[in-house]
């Protein structure tokens, strides 16, 4: 129904586009004017989070709130890019994040709202902002992932520091454009020290690592047999396992050992547009994203760790515990600018 | 001895004769341009048109400048930047020769030699239009997952773009008199000889013309070289809008895209050379391949091949493995298909109506004015949709801010994006109306726009339909302006696609690919078709 | 033509005067109608004064001036990059004017003030390449500029593009496409298209230049009847001067964007005033020479005569030739003098061993001639030495440095008589002995190479009947005064 009278819009205004030349107004989409501040029974959500997996839940929030969501689907980082280009002028009023860089840097553009302390707190530390200007929704574990006709599981290192090894020449997927690379490689500089990460960063750089665009594709080449070993999300993984099946699956998962720096949770999340700090209908869509239904709706689709009390990880994935840190904060972007700088030195990004 | 006087070879005009016409009507008078000056209201209009696609180049000066020039400096001069604006130019250098030489050897064996089912072959030529070049990639990986680095990104770019070539070209060819050829064979020189003797001057200005567009396109697309990983400017664009969130950054590798894609258009414009339609009334028979056979037809089928068949069967395998090839989403694929359809037309249209000033101007007109809009007119071309994307958002929301994710931005950003092609493909057409025609139609009491009308826009109507029809591809096939500037809601098959391929749904994405490869390839097969108005000889 | 002017029967009237007094009254009096302006319209229909066209900073076309009488074929004149071609346009509107005026009939169509637009100026046009439009048929082509009314016109309208396409023998090829005419039958077309719509001027390019010679000449006398015909007042551009000198009733030359000379066929051809148009207009044979006697008697019968290499003859100065400027030409200057070559008179003598030795049957060689079977001078004793065996013979006659020795050495020889039907031969002009060098055959005449006694080479023209062959020793004399032109 709203989506056949979108395409009326649509036609409508390409209508009276040629027509008029160039400059009527569409008369279709009322909702792209500004933020609505107000809870009307309306919001507009900018989505970095497939349509695929995520709209089934927002059907599922209409359904019990009687709120209408008008999503905009994108990759969060040109949604990213979007949000900071539309500033204080955005439709959108909620802002759901494939991962922490986006929501960082809107952060610190002060494009969020600051959410109310009874949402954030549902997420513990270290998996939301230290400023609650968003609230992380799911974690995705940093993972190795490893040709299995290529190698078994024990011949997979346990640390990332085994990749800067001669032996692994050439033999690495990454994608160091990746949000959540570069937020692994943060983690190792807190972990392990400025200097230690600037030497592993080179060592890596020199050892002929195989560069990909995105996890996906790193995951890909690592089920063509393209190359060994991948650096990716876990999530990617089942991902494409529940496409073609998780038997046919050539690409394995290996998790580094608990302390590594490879060993991180990234998480995705939402904030609330600056605009629409008082509209109410934003506010109860985000607390339906760490309400138990939806984190269960990610554990059982998704295959990611619900970030509340209360809700199990999926099966077969080691404890979250395991995997946290509490020192990162992988939103702070003074500490990702380092880490682009330092990549930028060794010329991977 | 009295020596007759000349009449008046030499004498002042009489200033009473001026004095009296001053106060004639200014009714029917157009005070004269010089002749190599346009008259101001095309110059302007043509300004107008143009400053459209300037306004991506408004954006990245604004959003450069904020970054300071100690900034600009240290982005500049890092290995990386140099490393990856070498990488763009060696990939659209590459890529422009070999399209060349492929859509001229293409072209040459579709007009000149008797093929079997040459009609189905030239349509055949041109079907690498409607696959996008992400789809092409996707495609190729499929088979050999492990292509990556320059020579695969080369090798695909080439397939899908070689059309651009060969398309104007053949048409070229048709037009072009073959009886300089055979006296340049009977002053002794072979076959390739004659042919760059006295055929390629007259193919020179539409091979070039296509060359300018591949060269533009290589160096924008970002689809492809993401896919097949090799890292060109675009790479490091994208890369700084979504990783580091650095727009600034962002817009200085744009704006050396700028400069890299001026430098090209300069040297199309340089080398464009004018189009001699005198010589010769024969036009080339086709003769019978024979031993070329096989030659021809592999040259003519390797872009084909390897720019649609490898692809698409590619794809077809995914499909089989798939899981998602569930029950098809049949109206939310009409839907995507008329939304597609819509935006495509009126986008198409609506560029050829902002290119159209740019194209007559071009074609009819010279002088550093008219260079400096016919640049900016292609500037759009050399830019990622992200980056017109953005600055569309950008102008949209500080000028007309009602009309922002509304169709008429989105269209307006397709405008930028493709105007190029547009004016590439109608120059040419306009140019080659040979300007005696339009004298007779003055003479015979047309105005300007009257004789625009019926003889300029008449008998350039195929140019324009091409130029026409190839937006309509390009804007099919588009993705990143349009997931940056559609309506909230609205999808086209493009960005059906993507959402679909970015969460491993090959099946599902199945329908969307074929529906956006056949829906694509109508105007490629109308394209292919469309030949001279001039009536046929009977 | 149903109109003439004052000025065109000036004009007219030279072609029958026998006196270049006379003529240069009438390029004097045209002249002045110009200058005063007011006449200028009366007389003539299209006036163009003081034209320049520029192209930035250079002037392709300086000060043009000339009036077109109404119902008159004008041909421009010139080599290729003369600016014709500019003036042309210019008169068209299809390129501005920097300076000067043109009107048709009382209107101004362009000043310095104001350039009325091509299609308002109410002119045909027939471009050199017929320039059809390839879209439409012949008949559509000829319709174009026809106003496209309504419904109940569309018959007479039809008939009309009929009627044209009769007019220039195209009937019956109206739904033709133009690819499917020939160059000739383009050019009717366009001619017929531009002739629709019943044009003030016929504005056309060089329009037999893309043609082959045979339909060119063809189709120009057509055309220029059917001109005439419809009683169009035309300018027509070319760089042939036999297509200018024959259809048209004025010819302007033109050079360095300059218009050198206006005047009928007959004027420009026969007092060129320049060596230049002389050369440009047709062929010419240049020779040396040098005034001989007093130059009041030059300036008052305005011919005097000049020693040169045919001896002495009687030549005019033109344009400029005295070489004081305007004062009488003084005894012994240099001058440079020009001729005709159907000017020279190969004397009758030609009949050479043919004419004794029998003719062979079908061979007429002198019969017909004018100056047939009469000999001249010692011409049966000079016509009977064998052609070949002349060839080595010593001439008579040394070689002049000294007008005195010549006027002596002529003096010397029999005087020749005045024969009918050759043209002027006037006193002193004797004829000289040459030897034949070269023919160059035309069929309906020939260009005949001689060599005379001081190794000149000098070209005449006879009509075929007359032929003599290489080697032959010929007479030459003049038919009529030499123009006399100020060295370099």
């Amino acid at each position: 129904m709203r989506r056949s009278a979108r395409f009326l819009a649509l036609t409508a205004g390409v209508a009276v586009l040629a027509l008029t030349g160039c400059s009527t107004p569409d008369a279709g989409d009322s909702t792209a004017n500004g933020a609505t501040a107000e809870a009307d029974g309306t919001f507009t959500l900018y989505s970095g989070r497939d349509e695929a997996l995520v709209q089934p839940l927002i059907d599922i929030f209409e359904e019990e709130t009687g709120i209408t969501v008008d999503v905009r689907y994108g990759n969060t980082a040109e949604l990213g890019a979007l949000l900071l280009e539309e500033g204080d002028r955005t439709p959108a009023q909620v802002f759901l994040a494939q991962d922490a860089g986006a929501l960082g840097a809107l952060s610190n553009a002060d494009l969020f709202s600051t959410l109310p302390e009874a949402t954030t707190s549902r997420v513990a530390a270290g998996f939301t902002s230290t400023d609650d200007t968003w609230v992380g929704v799911t974690g995705r574990a940093r993972v190795i992932a490893y040709d299995g006709e290529a190698l078994s599981l024990d011949e997979v290192p346990t640390s990332v520091d085994a990749f800067t090894d001669p032996e692994w020449n050439g033999r690495v997927g990454i994608a160091p454009t990746n949000a959540s690379f570069q937020a692994f490689v943060t983690a190792y500089r807190v972990l392990n020290g400025e200097d230690a990460a600037d030497e592993w960063v080179a060592a890596l750089a020199a050892n002929s690592p195989q560069i990909f665009d995105n996890n996906r594709a790193v995951l890909a080449a690592v089920n063509e047999g393209v190359v060994d070993t991948g650096l990716i999300n876990h999530y990617y993984w089942f991902a494409q396992a529940a496409e073609t099946g998780a038997e046919n699956m050539r690409a394995q998962l290996a998790y580094p050992e608990a302390g590594d720096a490879g060993s991180i949770v990234n998480v995705t999340g939402a904030g609330i547009l600056s605009g629409a700090e008082a509209d109410a209908d934003a506010l109860e869509f985000v607390n339906f994203l760490v309400s138990e239904r939806a984190q269960q709706y990610f554990v059982d689709e998704t295959y990611e760790y619900p970030l509340i009390e209360g809700i199990d990880a999926p099966t077969g994935l080691p404890a979250i515990d395991s995997l946290v840190n509490s020192e990162l904060d992988l939103a702070d972007l003074d500490t990702l600018e380092v880490t682009q700088d330092l990549l930028a030195k060794h010329g991977l990004i | 001895m009295t020596a007759p006087t000349l009449p008046g070879t030499s004498r002042a005009p009489r200033p009473g004769a001026r004095l009296g016409v001053r106060g004639a009507s200014n009714f029917g008078v157009t005070t004269g341009p010089a002749r190599t000056r346009p008259p101001l209201w095309l110059l302007l209009l043509a300004a107008v048109c143009a400053a459209a696609a300037a306004i991506p180049l408004v954006y990245l000066v604004v959003r450069t400048t904020e970054a300071g020039l100690g900034e600009l400096l240290d982005t500049l001069v890092r290995p990386r930047v140099l490393q990856l604006t070498l990488n763009s130019v060696l990939l659209a250098a590459a890529v422009t020769a070999s399209t060349l030489l492929l859509g001229i050897a293409s072209a040459w064996a579709l007009t000149r030699l008797r093929l079997p089912a040459g009609r189905a072959l030239l349509i055949v030529a041109a079907l690498p239009l409607a696959v996008p070049s992400y789809l092409a990639a996707y495609g190729w990986l499929v088979w050999f997952p492990g292509l990556n680095g320059f020579w695969p990104a080369w090798f695909v770019m080439t397939a899908v773009c070689t059309p651009y070539v060969t398309l104007p070209v053949a048409a070229a060819l048709r037009g072009a008199s073959a009886d300089l050829e055979l006296v340049a064979r009977t002053l002794g020189k072979g076959p390739l000889g004659a042919f760059r003797a006295a055929t390629w001057p007259q193919i020179r200005p539409a091979a070039i013309a296509g060359g300018l567009l591949v060269a533009l396109y290589s160096l924008s697309d970002f689809g492809l070289v993401a896919m097949l990983r090799f890292q060109t400017l675009t790479w490091g664009i994208n890369a700084a809008y979504g990783a580091s969130f650095d727009r600034n950054q962002a817009a200085l590798l744009a704006l050396v895209l700028v400069v890299l894609a001026l430098v090209v258009v300069a040297g199309e414009r340089r080398s464009r050379g004018q189009l001699d339609r005198s010589a010769g009334r024969t036009r080339p028979r086709p003769r019978a391949a024979g031993r070329l056979l096989v030659p021809a037809l592999t040259v003519l089928l390797l872009a084909p091949l390897a720019g649609i068949a490898v692809p698409v069967f590619g794809l077809g395998s995914r499909l089989l493995e798939a899981a998602t090839l569930r029950a098809i989403d049949v109206p939310r694929l009409v839907e995507a298909i008329g939304a597609t359809l819509a935006l495509a037309l009126t986008a198409a249209l609506v560029t050829a109506l902002v290119a159209l000033p740019i194209a007559a101007l071009a074609a009819r007109y010279r002088g550093r004015l008219v260079a400096m809009i016919e640049a900016v007119g292609f500037l759009g071309h050399a830019l990622p949709g992200i980056v017109v994307g953005l600055s569309l958002v950008f102008f949209a929301l500080a000028a007309v801010p009602a009309l922002y994710q509304t169709s008429v931005v989105l269209v307006f950003a397709y405008v930028v994006l493709f105007m190029p092609r547009a004016i590439g493909s109608m120059r040419s057409g306009i140019a080659a109306v040979p300007g005696s025609l339009t004298d007779v139609s003055r003479m015979l009491g047309y105005s300007p726009l009257v004789t625009w009308w019926r003889v300029t826009a008449r008998l350039a109507l195929p140019a324009i339909g091409v130029g026409t029809l190839l937006v309509a591809i390009s804007v099919m096939k588009e993705l990143p302006a349009t997931l940056l500037l559609r309506p909230t809601g609205i999808s086209t098959l493009a960005t059906e696609l993507w959402g679909r391929t970015a969460v491993f749904e090959f099946g599902a994405a199945a329908p969307y690919a074929a529906a956006l490869v056949l829906l694509a390839a109508v105007p490629t097969v109308l394209l292919s078709g469309i030949r001279g108005v001039a009536k046929e000889q009977s | 033509m149903t109109f003439i002017t004052d000025q065109n029967r000036n004009a007219v009237s030279t072609r029958t005067s026998e006196g270049p007094a006379e003529r240069r009254a009438a390029s004097v009096a045209r002249d002045a109608a110009v200058q005063a302006g007011a006449a200028a319209p009366a007389a003539d229909w299209v006036t163009i004064d003081g034209l320049q066209v520029s192209y930035g900073e250079t002037a392709v076309l300086e000060g043009v001036s000339f009036g077109i009488p109404r119902g008159s074929v004008v041909a421009v004149l010139g080599p290729s990059g003369c600016g014709k071609t500019t003036l042309l346009r210019a008169v068209a509107g299809l390129l501005p004017a920097t300076a000067g005026t043109i009107r048709v009939g009382e209107r101004v169509v362009s000043s310095p003030a104001l350039q009325v637009a091509p299609e308002k100026r109410g002119m045909g046009w027939v471009p050199q390449d017929a320039s059809l439009f390839p879209h439409l048929t012949v008949g559509e082509n000829i319709g174009f500029g026809m106003p496209r009314g309504r419904r109940a016109d569309r018959d007479s309208r039809a008939a009309r593009i009929e009627q044209l396409a009769d007019l220039v023998g195209l009937d019956g090829l109206v739904g033709r496409s133009p690819a499917q005419l020939s160059g000739g039958q383009a050019q009717r077309v366009s001619l017929a298209r531009a002739l629709a719509a019943r044009p003030d001027l016929m504005l056309l390019d060089e329009p037999f230049a893309a043609l082959d010679p045979l339909l060119r000449a063809a189709l120009r006398v057509e055309v220029a009847a059917l001109l005439r015909d419809q009683n169009s007042t035309s300018l027509l551009v070319t760089h042939d001067q036999e297509e200018a000198l024959s259809l048209a009733d004025y010819v302007a030359v033109m050079r360095d964007g300059r218009l050198l000379q206006w005047g009928t066929p007959v004027e420009v051809y026969e007092q060129p005033v320049s060596r230049w148009v002389a050369g440009f207009v047709g062929d010419t044979v240049e020779l040396d020479g040098r005034w001989v006697g007093t130059g009041t008697d030059i300036a008052a019968a305005a011919t005097g005569r000049v020693d040169c290499a045919l001896g002495i003859v009687p030549a005019r100065a033109l344009a400029g030739a005295t070489p004081t400027g305007g004062t009488v030409p003084e005894h012994g200057t240099p001058v440079r003098l020009m001729l005709r070559p159907e000017w020279l008179h190969l004397s009758p003598a030609i009949t050479r061993v043919i004419a004794r030795g029998g003719l062979s049957a079908g061979q007429a060689p002198v019969g017909g001639a004018p100056v047939g079977g009469t000999p001249v001078g010692d011409g049966p004793v000079e016509s009977a030495i064998p052609a070949m065996s002349t060839m080595s013979t010593t001439e008579p006659g040394t070689p002049r440095s000294e007008p005195v020795t010549v006027a002596a050495d002529a003096a010397t020889r029999p005087r020749a008589r005045q024969l009918p039907g050759l043209g002027v031969a006037p006193a002193g002009a004797e004829p000289v002995t040459a030897i034949v060098t070269a023919i160059a055959y035309a069929g309906h005449d020939a260009l005949v190479t001689v060599e005379l006694a001081d190794g000149t080479l000098i070209r005449a023209r006879v009509a075929a009947p007359d032929l003599p062959q290489r080697g032959d020793r010929v007479r030459v004399s003049i038919r009529r005064p030499a123009l006399a032109y100020p060295l370099d």
